[in-house]
């Protein structure tokens, strides 16, 4: 699966957040985004999630447009995200919420429902792969805890499973390691190795760039809304044009 | 041409504009909405009425210490209530709800006191009114307009002039940083409320002045008045103004050609039209925040 | 013995309807103020199919059902795309509009002369005239949409609805049409509504559109809050409570119009303090917390 934009632009009471902006995305692997705060990545994810609609450009999945879809369709139709500030469903369990991401379940429909046919077993499907996942990121001992009640590391353990009982092909993840403990860093940065090896694309948005060198296999620096490098890590992280845009 | 129509908008558009202003900029400043000035409507008639028989005072000293009475009661619901919700960070539906229920308890105390018949506030001969633009309007009337012109125009000046006005901007826009800032919430949102009160029971009273006073008074108005802030957008008095007269005169059309019947159908339907078709225009989730 | 039998009626048709209304406002977190029109869709429907065609009572809720669930689509399609706010007074201004057709639509409602003489309802053939047998259909009626609910809220389905609630976002970014969920929800609430009017109609056996102003609508939401929202028997004790508490006042030496007044203020009481000290209600789930 390719994801691709064109000419993207966005901008919010005169400040431009996307300029212009055309990328294609390689088809698996881990990108990092990387750029100064409010260099436009956050917009990008939420323009390419279609939380936002671009005020131009489009972007396309192979050869389907997007740009013109809802959010859950296109979340349908294979890409998933995170959000900066961790949405979750604190009131009811872990598992409950994997449950919720994952994709077309036939208890959806108001009349399957009411007539519950074929919707237990499918049920009992859903809730092996979401013990599945929560197993894989190493949250199997709290399935049962409510949402809210997990630490801040947990909680960014929980949304990746989320994303991942989505089976979603592509993840866009806002931050995925911010603010959170070392130890932690290190976990959420294994389990995005991991999920290079199943031919996923990971994307992420990221300050820290001994984690970005650590895991990225391709780098795109943004700065006021647009792309001013791109390439492997140890190749873009060392000019003196991007150290200048970080630390100005 | 039939022009009492026109006459009779304008004078309806300065009662919806003196609750309008009272109700929008308590909106501006804690962001609900607040159904209990649907009863603050009539606590200043109710409250005049009360001092006439039993302090025995005259007309226009029982208006002011209604209008005072008003003051004080809004502002001790937002001590008692409001404020304790907005402690316990409770939602806005929640706050919604409270004021639902004010409005509920208040309407009805009116009610069980003095009953559901309509009360005049002074015996006066039936009004003929002065020769305007082809109708007629009552002193009465012209004084509700001058009034409504002088305290939106008021009201105005204080949000764009004074502190008061910049602090109810910053803590409806902000409140956390406001306080971060020295602005006291407590003082400026209970101002607010205050001047909200006065603006609504001058509505209240002159409504009272013409027909008489009943329990159900306020609603009609209030509910009027919550379209013309929500058409006006933004808590722009020039908005507000323009919002106000529409809705009047949209009423009182509907009123000239169609009856009394479905003048708040009409009213109603149109609203919703128009609310609807806002929103497809409206910005996207400001939910998600933009790095 | 008929007047307790009657006030567990109305308790049963003020239960169905709160327990309707707790579908869109406590399990889908939409508050509406819309309800009582489709409580009376539903009454009208049923009272005038019934006087005019001698029909029987499922057809008449049958018809009333299926009226309310095409307005609820008029209403919920434009209208949820509103956000909290602006969602509540889309619904206060449908709810107006709603009463001013009963009220005005005089060829087909007879306008504020109502329609009296509404008949028992008869089903397969079987009329129910005695007070008793009335209590009976209303239970079963009940009965009927608890399950209804019971089945809607444990699935999949119901576990959305509650992700609407508590956060949109996160359901849409995991691929739930959320518009979706929010019309089915609403047009289902929509037909309980209706259910609880048609059963409203033959047993008072007169209506007109005083019964069915934005005044119900809170009540029927006060119903919910304070039994508590976002559970099966919460707005069932809300209903309870509100229908029976105030039949004390009859008791008590009280006029009627005094007692009307006295009720709403014990209504308006309640809804205040639940919300201020206890938001979950009494059995409820959910506080309106979002």
């Amino acid at each position: 699966m390719n994801l691709r934009c064109e000419h993207l632009s966005k901008s919010f009471d005169g400040t431009r957040a996307l300029a212009d902006l055309s990328l294609t995305f390689p088809a698996s692997g881990i990108v990092a985004i990387i750029g100064p705060n409010g260099a436009g990545k956050t917009t990008l994810i939420n323009v390419l999630t279609g939380f936002l609609k671009p005020d131009a450009g489009r972007y396309f999945l192979d050869e389907r447009e997007l740009s013109c879809l809802p959010a859950h369709r296109i979340a349908q139709l294979g890409i998933t995200r995170t959000f900066q500030d961790l949405r979750l469903i604190s009131q009811v369990s872990v598992v409950e919420n994997v449950l919720l991401a994952r994709p077309n379940q036939k208890g959806e429909r108001l009349l399957s429902a009411l007539l519950r046919n074929g919707v237990a077993a499918e049920e009992n499907q859903n809730h092996d792969e979401a013990l599945r996942w929560l197993k894989f990121v190493g949250l199997d001992g709290v399935t049962n805890q409510l949402a809210g009640e997990l630490s801040y590391g947990q909680q960014k353990l929980l949304t990746l499973a989320c994303c991942l009982a989505a089976e979603a092909k592509i993840l866009l993840l806002d931050e995925p390691v911010a603010g959170v403990h070392p130890n932690m860093v290190e976990r959420i940065l294994g389990l995005l190795r991991q999920l290079r090896e199943t031919g996923k694309l990971v994307v992420f948005i990221e300050h820290d760039i001994a984690s970005v060198r650590q895991v990225a296999d391709l780098v795109i620096v943004m700065d006021e809304g647009k792309i001013i490098a791109q390439g492997k890590p140890s190749e873009v992280l060392e000019r003196p044009e991007i150290i200048e845009a970080y630390v100005g | 041409m039939d022009t009492q129509w026109i006459i009779n908008a304008i004078a309806d558009a300065s009662i919806y504009l003196l609750v309008a202003v009272g109700f929008g900029l308590v909106y501006r400043t804690v962001h609900f909405f607040d159904f209990s000035f649907a009863a603050l409507l009539c606590v200043a008639p109710y409250a005049a009425l009360g001092f006439q028989s039993i302090a025995g005072v005259k007309v226009v000293p029982a208006i002011i210490c209604g209008t005072l009475a008003t003051a004080i009661t809004a502002v001790l619901l937002e001590i008692c209530f409001f404020s304790r919700l907005r402690f316990r960070n409770a939602s806005k539906s929640t706050s919604l709800l409270v004021s639902l229920g004010l409005f509920l308890v208040i309407r009805n105390l009116i009610a069980s006191i003095w009953g559901d018949q309509a009360l005049l506030l002074q015996q006066t001969d039936a009004k003929i009114g002065y020769a305007v633009l082809g109708g007629r309007m009552t002193a009465l009337q012209m004084w509700t307009v001058f009034s409504a012109i002088t305290i939106a125009a008021g009201v105005g000046m204080l949000l764009a002039r004074s502190r008061l006005g910049r602090c109810i901007k910053a803590v409806g826009d902000d409140c956390g940083l406001a306080k971060v800032f020295g602005i006291s919430e407590p003082w400026v949102i209970g101002s607010a409320y205050a001047i909200s009160a006065i603006s609504v029971s001058v509505a209240g009273l002159s409504l009272a002045l013409d027909v008489g006073t009943t329990p159900n008074l306020g609603f009609r108005p209030f509910l009027f008045a919550v379209v013309a802030v929500i058409l006006a957008g933004s808590f722009s008095v020039w908005r507000i103004v323009i919002a106000s007269v529409l809705v009047a005169t949209v009423q009182n059309f509907l009123l000239w050609r169609l009856g009394a019947q479905w003048q708040e159908g009409g009213i109603f339907g149109i609203f919703l039209i128009i609310l609807v078709a806002r929103s497809f225009n409206k910005k996207q989730l400001s939910n998600l925040k933009n790095s | 013995m008929d007047y307790f039998i009657q006030c567990a009626v109305l308790a049963a048709i003020y239960g169905i309807l709160a327990i309707s209304m707790d579908l869109v406002a406590g399990q889908a977190g939409l508050l509406s103020i819309a309800h009582a029109g489709f409580f009376g869709i539903g009454a009208y429907a049923s009272a005038f199919l019934t006087l005019h065609t001698g029909c029987d009572f499922a057809v008449g809720v049958i018809a009333g059902a299926c009226i309310a669930v095409a307005v609820s689509f008029i209403l919920s399609l434009p209208t949820l795309r509103l956000n909290d706010d602006y969602f509540v007074i889309g619904t206060f201004a449908f709810q107006m509009i709603l009463f001013s057709v009963l009220n005005n639509w005089t060829s087909v409602t007879r306008g504020s002369l109502g329609i009296r003489g509404i008949p028992s309802p008869t089903i397969f053939g079987c009329k129910i005239d005695t007070s008793t047998e009335f209590l009976i259909l209303a239970c079963c009626c009940l009965l009927f949409v608890l399950f209804v609910v019971y089945r809607i809220t444990s699935s999949p389905f119901g576990r959305v609805l509650h992700a609407i609630r508590e956060d949109e976002v996160f359901a849409k970014a995991h691929g739930k049409n959320t518009l979706y969920f929010k019309v089915a929800i609403f047009a289902v609430s929509a037909a309980f509504a209706a259910l609880a009017g048609s059963l409203f109609a033959h047993d008072i056996t007169y209506i007109d559109p005083t019964s069915f102003t934005v005044m119900d609508s809170i009540l029927i939401l006060s119903m919910v809050i304070i039994g508590g929202a976002g559970s099966l028997w919460g707005p069932l004790v809300g209903a309870v409570v509100l229908i029976t508490l105030p039949e004390a006042l009859r008791f008590i030496g009280l006029s009627s119009a005094e007692a009307a007044n006295v009720r709403q203020i014990i209504y308006g009481s309640l809804l205040i303090i639940m919300m201020m000290f206890r938001p979950r209600g009494l059995v409820g789930k959910y506080g309106f917390n979002k």
